[in-house]
């Protein structure tokens, strides 16, 4: 059994001095309060770490699992490898639900196995498709599996179990639409503009989510929070791209070649981006109309160029100027919304930049070995000056 | 956890069971009572049969004659006849005609009388990596032939590769 803490000890002698007339109970309460909050800091960061490892070791297991069955692939029999790939989803749930919700003995555990079942879902679906011969490549497997992942994430909360379903999802939004543009001969320009509509999206409506919706599934599995950041990351990636006049010149040809209904399926996306940028230039948040309109141009200026072409080199010079809004505005707007993570990611993509433009523009220029001493000095010049402005950056937002 | 969240659960857990002993209970039900039929096959990358634990395969098939206009993605079926071991094809129809008939989606639009390549579901197949070692040296002294088996709607499904060493 294990030792109990000292906010433990101090809950039951706090009760005997109350009855033994030492103290009131209003003061027991305040005395208790004290020291509750004290050891959920401390236990937090442990908490943390076992989750993490928790749920290493279920992806880890769940890979394991995938790698065994298709190792021995032949040695067993399709019944013997449909039961094994069955017994293993069921009873990462069943373990899951008995650990984590049925006694509570070992919550983390029993989520990071509620993970490890929805991976195995994954697994199993694919690897009946390879038993059979099915074509492999379905994307839509990944919907079924994004889809499943989503009802379970709901259904027991899980934080870590939402983000799965959002990565499976976004997997999926990307497989689909690398399978269609394959399909009509377009390159990976498409998928670029594709990744700044739906990061776009993502985060706008996870933002306006996390505002408006008070609901008790959005912020006990914080879905909301995963798709801001994935958004952030996914779009601030696409967008990059269009920083290089090479790929903002393959716009209007990328434009030309899809098809009807490819386009349809851009605007499509392109008006959800929209439509979640104006909801967050309406909403209360202090940087929501800076962070719309940054949305809401990068969108704009992505329809022109695939609708109507033109300069790859004026593209390129305007998407380096949104790009540079969006890496400078992440930082302004975690600094304004107390949000760390948003600092941290806009130093990240300014970094990012200036070493980009370094290479873009004077690395053809100079002699090579020259050039490398002062991109060499270049990054570390930016390391120490974003390193000194971060930190005094989150040291402001602490106090 | 509330009730209704349970019983949510309980309904999605059993869901994810069913679903992959399902999809494998159609796939083996295909197999069971479909026609079976060989066709010859190519490796399309023949310098690298295998990526992973997969061939990526070509069929006489999947370049054939549209009798009709075809736009991409459009059903097309092609009645299969024995010959030389193998079975084959080359006109284009827009439905399966006779019992030997399958049916695939066309990869581009095409006029009548255009050749079109078309797209069976049939064109990657699986193999354990000791399996796959086995039919890349076999290819390079035989003829590949997958055995299909076929749906009457036309639908197929690859069950096996085979290797004629030509003795």
């Amino acid at each position: 059994m294990a030792e109990p803490t000292f906010a433990e000890r101090l809950g039951r002698e706090s009760e005997r001095w109350v009855a033994e007339g030492l103290i009131t109970a209003e003061q027991a309460a305040v005395l208790r309060g004290r020291y509750e909050g004290a050891a959920a800091v401390r236990e937090e960061p442990r908490g943390r770490a076992a989750s993490a490892l928790a749920v290493v070791g279920a992806a880890a297991v769940g890979f394991g699992v995938i790698g065994f069955l298709a190792a021995n692939w032949e040695a067993m029999s399709h019944g013997l490898r449909l039961a094994l790939i069955t017994a293993a989803v069921g009873g990462a749930y069943a373990a899951g639900y008995e650990l984590r919700d049925r006694t509570g003995r070992l919550p983390r555990v029993g989520e990071a196995l509620y993970l490890l079942g929805v991976l195995l879902f994954g697994a199993a679906l694919f690897l009946v498709g390879q038993m059979y011969n099915v074509e492999a490549h379905d994307p839509l497997a990944l919907l079924i599996w994004a889809v499943a992942a989503a009802v379970v994430a709901l259904a027991v909360r899980s934080p870590a179990v939402a983000v799965a379903a959002l990565l499976i999802f976004t997997a999926w939004v990307g497989f689909e639409a690398g399978t269609a543009l394959e399909d009509s001969g377009e390159d990976a320009t498409a998928l670029a503009v594709l990744a700044v509509l739906y990061g776009g999206a993502l985060y706008g409506l996870g933002t306006v989510a996390l505002e408006r919706i008070r609901a008790a599934w959005l912020s006990e599995t914080r879905l909301a929070v995963a798709g801001r950041r994935l958004g952030l990351l996914i779009a601030a990636a696409g967008l990059f791209v269009f920083t290089f006049s090479e790929a903002s010149d393959e716009l209007g040809s990328a434009g030309r070649s899809l098809d009807g209904w490819l386009q349809a399926a851009l605007l499509l996306v392109a008006a959800v981006a929209l439509a979640s940028a104006v909801a967050l230039a309406l909403g209360a948040r202090r940087s929501g109309r800076g962070e719309a309109a940054v949305f809401a141009v990068a969108v704009a200026l992505l329809l022109i160029g695939v609708f109507a072409g033109g300069s790859g080199d004026l593209y390129a010079l305007l998407f380096n100027l949104v790009f540079a809004a969006l890496a400078l505005g992440a930082i302004l707007s975690g600094y304004l919304n107390d949000e760390p993570w948003l600092v941290n990611l806009g130093v990240a993509l300014v970094a990012i930049d200036l070493v980009a433009r370094y290479f873009d523009v004077f690395w053809s220029a100079l002699p090579r070995s020259l050039g490398l001493i002062l991109a060499g000095i270049l990054v570390l010049a930016i390391a120490w000056g974003l390193e000194r402005q971060r930190q005094r950056l989150l040291a402001r937002m602490d106090a | 956890m509330t009730h209704r969240r349970r019983v949510v659960l309980l309904v999605a857990v059993p869901a994810q069971l069913v679903v992959p002993l399902a999809l494998a209970g159609l796939a083996a039900a295909d197999l069971a009572f479909g026609r079976e039929v060989r066709l010859r096959a190519q490796p399309v990358d023949p310098l690298d049969v295998f990526r992973g634990n997969f061939v990526v395969l070509r069929y006489e098939i999947s370049s054939v004659q549209a009798l009709f206009g075809v736009d991409r993605g459009d059903r097309i079926c092609v009645e299969l006849t024995e010959r030389g071991g193998g079975w084959s094809g080359d006109r284009g129809l827009p439905d399966p005609v006779g019992e030997g008939a399958i049916c695939g989606r066309a990869r581009s639009d095409a006029e009548p009388g255009e050749r079109v390549g078309v797209e069976y579901g049939i064109e990657t197949y699986f193999a354990s990596a000791e399996r796959a070692r086995e039919i890349e040296n076999a290819i390079g002294s035989g003829e590949v032939f997958a055995v299909v088996d076929l749906d009457d709607d036309g639908s197929a499904r690859i069950e096996r590769l085979e290797v004629d060493d030509g003795g």
